[in-house]
C-alpha cells in the first residue's frame, strides 16, 4: 500500500488506510479498550489534568486561527478561564485571589469595564502555564471584530490613496 | 423504456442519497460546533518548501465532500467515498494559503462512539511525493493535528490518545512503517497492528509541528 525506504536520502510515504475505526472485531475492540484502560491507570493526575489543560489551549489557539469567527460567535477570554477554572477544580473568586485580585475586580475585567492589559495576561499565562501573548491575542481578536462591526465605516476614509493623487 | 426508467429512477435514488449524505455531514459538523462551542475546524501551520528551504504559511482545514481528492486526481484513496461511508468521521485538508485549491495532504479523522479518536486515513498528494515532492512536514503537520484534535474532542481514557492502524499485505512491509511512525512521530504499538500517539509523544507532535 504505502512504498517506503529508509531515511537515508531514500523516499519515505506516509499513506494510512484506508480503514474504519468501526469495522472491527468485538475481539480486536474489547483488546483496544482493556489496553486503553490499563494505559490510563499508569496516567498520573497531572497527566490527565495536563490534556485537559491542553484541550482548552488547543481550542484557544484553534479559535485564534479561525478567520471565520464573526461578532455573533466570540468566545472571551472569560470562556476560557471559565474552562481552565472547570478543569483545576477552583471558583473563580478563589482564582482571583490567587493573582492578587478580587472577584469584582477580575469581573470587571471580562466585561469590559476595564481593559484587560499584560499585567493581568502574565498572570493567566503563568497560573494556567500557557504564554501571554495568547491571552493577548484573544482580547485583540474579540476587540477588533467588535470595533469592526460597529464602526467599519468610520475608518475606511483612513487610506493613503485618499491623499496621494 | 423500462430499463431507461429503471436507470433514471436508480440514478435519482443515488442522487437522493448524495444529498441525503450531504447534508447529514454538514449537519453534523454543525452538532460538533454547538456541542463545542468553539469553531475546531482550522489551523494555521508551516511547511517546508523543498526548492528552497523556506517555510511557507499553509492551513488544515475541515474539507467538503467535494474537495476531498480522489483516486481520479492520482490519489491512493477515493477520500470522498470513504468519507460517506464512515460513521463520524471528519475530512481535513492541508492547503497552502497562497493555493487553497490545491491539496497538498488530506486526512480522516474518526470519533468513534463520540469518545474514541481514531486516524483513519491519510494520505500525501501525488505531488508531494518521491522526486516530485514540493514541500516537507504535510504528514507531520496532518498527524500532529489529528493528536490535537484527539485531545478535544477525545473523551475520558480516550482524550490523548489517538489510534491509527497499519495493515500491511507484506509483513516486512509493515514492520517497517510501523518503525517509520515510531521514528518520525512517537507512535507506539499498542496492540498487533494498532498504534497509538499519546500524551507527551502527541503534545510534542503538537509543538514541533502546529504550534
Amino acid at each position: 500500500m504505502a512504498a517506503e525506504k529508509d531515511n537515508r536520502g531514500k523516499r519515505s510515504e506516509i499513506v494510512i488506510g484506508p480503514h474504519d475505526g468501526y469495522n472491527r472485531t468485538e475481539e480486536k475492540r474489547a483488546e483496544i479498550s482493556a489496553l486503553v484502560t490499563a494505559h490510563h491507570k499508569t496516567r498520573s493526575p497531572e497527566r490527565i489534568r495536563k490534556n485537559e489543560m491542553l484541550s482548552v489551549q488547543y481550542r484557544m489557539e484553534e479559535y485564534l486561527n479561525d478567520e471565520r469567527v464573526a461578532v455573533d460567535n466570540i468566545c472571551t477570554i472569560e470562556d476560557f478561564v471559565k474552562d481552565f477554572l472547570t478543569v483545576l477544580g477552583i471558583s473563580r473568586s478563589k482564582f482571583a485571589g490567587y493573582i492578587d485580585t478580587d472577584l469584582s475586580n477580575l469581573n470587571k475585567y471580562f466585561r469590559a469595564e476595564r481593559k484587560f492589559n499584560i499585567d493581568l495576561a502574565l498572570k493567566f499565562a503563568h497560573f494556567f502555564h500557557t504564554s501571554a501573548d495568547i491571552w493577548l491575542m484573544v482580547q485583540i481578536k474579540n476587540d477588533l471584530l467588535l470595533l469592526q462591526s460597529e464602526q467599519d465605516e468610520k475608518y475606511r476614509k483612513y487610506d493613503y490613496e485618499t491623499i496621494i493623487s | 423504456m423500462v430499463n431507461g426508467g429503471g436507470v433514471n429512477s436508480a440514478c435519482m435514488r443515488v442522487k437522493v442519497q448524495k444529498d441525503a449524505f450531504i447534508l447529514w455531514y454538514n449537519l453534523y459538523h454543525l452538532y460538533l460546533i454547538c456541542t463545542f462551542k468553539y469553531i475546531i475546524n482550522l489551523m494555521k501551520v508551516k511547511i517546508i518548501s523543498v526548492a528552497n528551504a523556506e517555510q511557507v504559511s499553509a492551513i488544515i482545514k475541515v474539507g467538503s465532500i467535494n474537495e476531498m481528492p480522489s483516486i481520479q486526481q492520482n490519489w491512493r484513496f477515493n477520500f470522498d467515498k470513504a468519507l460517506k461511508k464512515l460513521r463520524h468521521a471528519t475530512g481535513y485538508l492541508l492547503v497552502v494559503e497562497t493555493t487553497q485549491n490545491v491539496v497538498e495532504g488530506c486526512m480522516i479523522f474518526q470519533l468513534i462512539n463520540q469518545v474514541e479518536p481514531y486516524m483513519a486515513f491519510i494520505e500525501i498528494a501525488p505531488h508531494n511525493r518521491d522526486h516530485n515532492k514540493r514541500y516537507d512536514r504535510v504528514a507531520g503537520c496532518l498527524i500532529a493535528y489529528a493528536f490535537l484534535q484527539s485531545i478535544i474532542q477525545g473523551k475520558g481514557e480516550y482524550k490523548g490518545l489517538l489510534q491509527f492502524d497499519v495493515l500491511e499485505e507484506n509483513k516486512e512491509h509493515e514492520i517497517k512503517l510501523m518503525k517509520l511512525y515510531a521514528f518520525k512521530y512517537n507512535a507506539k504499538l499498542l496492540a498487533d497492528t494498532t498504534m497509538v500517539i499519546m500524551d507527551q509523544d502527541g503534545e510534542d507532535l503538537v509543538n514541533r509541528y502546529l504550534i
